[in-house]
């Protein structure tokens, strides 16, 4: 056994080559097992879309609909609300919902698509408790224009789920996608497609 | 910066110490030849197995066996690969294991000083033949149910304790989810764990006494003025590329199957094991897995159902007695006489019989085959005992020759 | 390919392995063409409307089948039975307490009846329905004798009989098998002389030997499509039937296997891969393996 003669850079060369192929391999053959993670079909099947009537919901109503293990809210607003999120427009901390919380057809001041009706993910965006209703003004402090308070870290939302400044929570509730179909009256959670 | 990290770690840690024993200065035999693969190719499939086996496991569910195994072949992204890659795996481990056992009776690789590398071995493949049993019971078709039933029932055949063993081993008065639920737990950590710890084991053994080789010459007898065997060379790099050509025709052999014929014709999956397990219904023709054949015919060879599983044990037991029951000092095959010639190439014959009698139905002509195969099985044990008063040996040379 | 590889690892031939089962006729092939989705998507359609009333196919998914068989969302939906959705599984519409009050058992699921019994076991079962007034539903079947179900594509295929020719075969059987258990008897009968127990035996194995020639007899009348004779005409013509029944199965076969073409895609282009990283092993053996031969 010599090492005289041998031809280093053809040898290098195939070392090369043959870790870079294998490498190509070993990086193919990752592939089913990153994959199978994924959610699988069962779930997607119970992950589908949600459909949820709302001609019979009453105003200022709220209920609630699961949509992949989440609770999201459906809220019919009346005026009186509506006004309440242009007075909340102060303290709010992201009042333009510059932060990636929403669907594109949602970011606008009452983050809907029909101001009348808010669809939202209700977990809290500090640290995953549920928010609760307080809708009157006044009637979780005085001087509260009514929104969401979660009983967990007192984070405050108003009633466009826009996070107050200077509490735990520092994003507004997520807005899930959503459909609003007027013909049939339902409100199709987890589809995409805006109004 | 990796100089300097390297001495760091083998202060703390014996790493360039276990690199060279093991591989860059592990001198193995300069003259492996194509039966010297297998060993490589068992690890592969090894780590193969535990791989798909873990991820197999993120899916499985023993509460509902046979509709989580459909889960994970339909609605788990990609998971029919992992599962196709993990049954094919099993069958290949026994082709991979049964060559690798060959190798060694064909160049004596049991004899002294060897002895211990061949029973950790033989620990490994019982181990394998109880992981793959109890697997094959996980996806609960038809075959899984009753090939199970028949394997457990051998117990109850045991005088006295049988039937309450039998009930013990089930957890329950029939075949039921109680058993498949231990039969999970230790197929999926209790045996693996066992196995991984034989496997290293049998390499530590292996490595303290060097490899055999097709002449079955020691190569330690001779060194150079370093201490390095004259016909030894580095394991690495020289036999790492090698076994890498080894791997790649095996994953191309392996990969054909898994991804054209999976089932291989009802030898790796058997058709009745689409169907859930039913404990009313019988299939028509129950055939273990083909691995287990050899050993299931010589249990029907004997009519007495008590002594046919003492039969198809001893079967097994006669295999770790091997490094003793042959006395011949020449290794290899190629120095050993004729009749040692004879004797295997008739070995060979009839284990591959009892393996194809055991996949079909029993007819007389069949069972009397199997019974005289299950009898030159043992005589083949015996016969290499007496072996060395007749048998005329060649002269072994001093080093290793060039194929 | 399957062979040669079978031959080189185990030694042993690949038809040992023939089913338990006997040979029944008819006996065709079917071949089905897993490629085809126009015959898949007939193939499902046929067995939402004839099977899926009392079969499930519990493991599918209608979002699967429509994704596989190249179906939009609004054909896919066609296939859904009441108030599924694309992502449930194909469920029977048959409740099946009631199913077991009416067929004796619930009938079976056939997500994979078709890689237990084999395409070509179903393709010649869903023909060989005949008339039968001793049974239940008044149908029988050579593939299967005995059935419990009813011939639910009797609207396509119509009622059939039995042909002369196969009658008169089978008749040839059953009688030679009749008159060799009364054999039997006086070779066993001990007070039997010797010379009538060997003319008895004579007398055996030549009805033994018209049997087997019967037999042979039923496969060429199989072959010969003569099987049956069509006493009550359905909506299709029997080439019409073959075809439909062929599409069931095709679709049947998708279920059992969903991924078999995929599955050869991958396994082509792993191959071709492996096939590049053997060429560079090989070369890098080699210049490895140059030190080693010039000692």
């Amino acid at each position: 056994m010599s090492n005289q003669g041998v031809n280093k850079g053809r040898r290098n060369l195939l070392i090369g080559a043959t870790s870079a192929v294998g490498a190509v391999g070993v990086i193919g053959a990752a592939v089913p097992f990153v994959r199978s993670w994924a959610p699988s079909a069962k779930a997607q099947s119970a992950g589908a879309p949600v459909e949820q009537e709302y001609s019979k919901l009453e105003v200022g109503q709220q209920i609630t609909v699961e949509w992949r293990g989440k609770p999201v809210w459906i809220i019919r607003r009346d005026k009186k609300m509506l006004n309440s999120i242009s007075k909340s427009e102060e303290i709010v901390a992201d009042p333009n919902s510059e932060a990636d919380q929403q669907p594109e057809y949602c970011k606008n001041e009452y983050r809907s698509i029909d101001p009348e009706f808010f669809v939202a993910v209700g977990i809290c965006t500090h640290l995953g408790c549920s928010p609760k209703l307080f809708a009157e003004p006044g009637s979780l402090e005085n001087e509260w224009l009514g929104g969401f308070y979660c009983p967990c870290h007192g984070s405050k939302f108003d009633l466009a789920g826009r996070v107050y400044a200077g509490v735990p929570a520092n994003a507004n509730l997520e807005i899930p996608p959503y459909t609003l179909d007027t013909t049939n009256k339902v409100i199709v959670v987890g589809e995409d497609g805006g109004a | 910066m990796f100089k300097s990290f390297m001495t760091w770690l083998d202060a703390r840690f014996p790493a360039t110490k276990v690199w060279n024993e093991h591989l860059a200065e592990y001198y193995a035999p300069k003259n492996f030849n194509f039966w010297y693969f297998f060993g490589s190719l068992a690890l592969l499939v090894l780590v193969n197995q535990l791989l798909t086996g873990i991820w197999l496991t993120m899916f499985y569910s023993p509460s509902d066996p046979f509709a989580s195994v459909e889960y994970i072949m339909r609605d788990v992204d990609m998971g029919w690969i992992i599962r196709y890659l993990h049954s094919t795996g099993a069958s290949a481990f026994f082709v991979v294991v049964y060559l690798h056992m060959f190798r060694g009776i064909l160049y004596g690789s049991y004899k002294k000083p060897r002895e211990l590398v061949w029973i950790f071995g033989m620990i490994i493949f019982v181990l394998l033949m109880a992981e793959a049993f109890m697997g094959y019971l996980l996806p609960w078709g038809q075959m899984s149910f009753w090939g199970a039933q028949v394997i457990i029932n051998l117990f109850g055949t045991i005088p006295v304790v049988g039937p309450d063993l039998v009930e013990w081993i089930r957890g329950d008065f029939t075949l039921s989810l109680a058993s498949l639920n231990r039969f999970f737990a230790l197929h999926v950590v209790a045996v693996p764990l066992a196995l991984v710890a034989m496997v290293f084991l049998h390499i530590v053994a292996l490595h303290k006494v060097g490899s055999n080789n097709p002449d079955g010459v020691e190569i330690k007898d001779k060194k150079d003025e370093n201490g390095i065997p004259l016909d030894g060379i580095p394991f690495h790099p020289y036999y790492t590329v090698k076994d890498i050509v080894g791997v790649v025709v095996f994953l191309m052999i392996f990969l054909s199957i898994v991804f054209f014929a999976p089932d291989f014709g009802g030898y790796f999956l058997e058709k009745p094991n689409f169907e859930p397990a039913n404990p009313l219904k019988t299939p028509p023709h129950i055939a273990p897995v083909w691995y287990f054949t050899p050993f299931y015919t010589m249990l029907r060879a004997v009519p007495h159902p008590f002594l046919g599983f003492l039969v198809m044990a001893l079967a097994i037991v006669i295999l770790f007695l091997l490094p003793w029951l042959d006395r011949q000092k020449v290794k290899s095959i190629r120095y050993r006489g004729r009749s040692f010639k004879i004797l295997l190439a008739l070995f060979v014959v009839s284990f591959v019989i009892l393996g194809y009698l055991g996949v079909v139905p029993v007819t007389p002509a069949k069972a009397l085959l199997g019974r005289i195969c299950t009898a030159y099985y043992f005589f083949f044990f015996i016969a290499l005992w007496f072996l060395p008063k007749f048998e005329k040996t060649k002269p072994v040379p001093e080093r290793v020759t060039d194929k | 390919m399957k062979k040669l590889i079978s031959a080189i690892l185990f030694l042993l031939p690949v038809t040992a392995f023939a089913a338990g089962g006997e040979v029944t006729y008819p006996n065709d092939k079917v071949n089905v063409n897993y490629g085809d989705k126009a015959s898949l998507q007939n193939g499902a359609k046929l067995f939402v409307n004839y099977c899926q009333g009392c079969h499930s196919m519990e493991y599918v998914r209608y979002s699967r089948v429509a994704q596989d068989l190249d179906l939009s969302e609004e054909e896919a939906q066609l296939l859904i039975l009441g108030e599924g959705k694309l992502g449930d599984t194909m469920d029977k519409s048959m409740d099946p307490d009631l199913a077991k009050k009416w067929f004796g058992v619930n009938p079976l699921d056939l997500s994979m009846v078709a890689r237990v019994r084999g395409n070509d076991w179903v393709y010649n079962y869903l023909r060989a329905f005949y008339i039968d007034k001793s049974r239940p539903f008044d149908v029988n079947n050579t593939v299967f004798p005995g059935v419990g179900m009813p011939h639910i594509l009797a609207d396509l295929q119509g009622l059939q009989m039995k042909s002369d020719e196969l009658l008169a075969v089978e008749e040839i059987i059953s009688s030679g098998k009749a008159r060799i258990d009364e054999l039997k008897a006086t070779v066993k009968d001990k007070e039997a002389s010797a010379g009538a127990v060997e003319k008895a035996q004579e007398a055996i194995a030549k009805l033994e030997n018209e049997i087997h020639e019967a037999e042979q007899e039923i496969a060429e009348i199989s072959r010969q499509g003569k099987m049956f004779t069509i006493v009550e005409e359905g909506s299709m013509t029997p080439e019409e039937y073959d075809h439909a029944v062929r599409d069931l199965v095709a679709f049947m076969a998708y279920t059992a296997n969903p991924v078999k073409l995929k599955s050869k895609e991958i396994g082509l282009w792993s191959l071709l891969f492996l096939l590049i990283l053997l060429v560079l092993a090989y070369f890098l053996k080699k210049e490895f393996w140059k030190d080693i031969k010039k000692k």
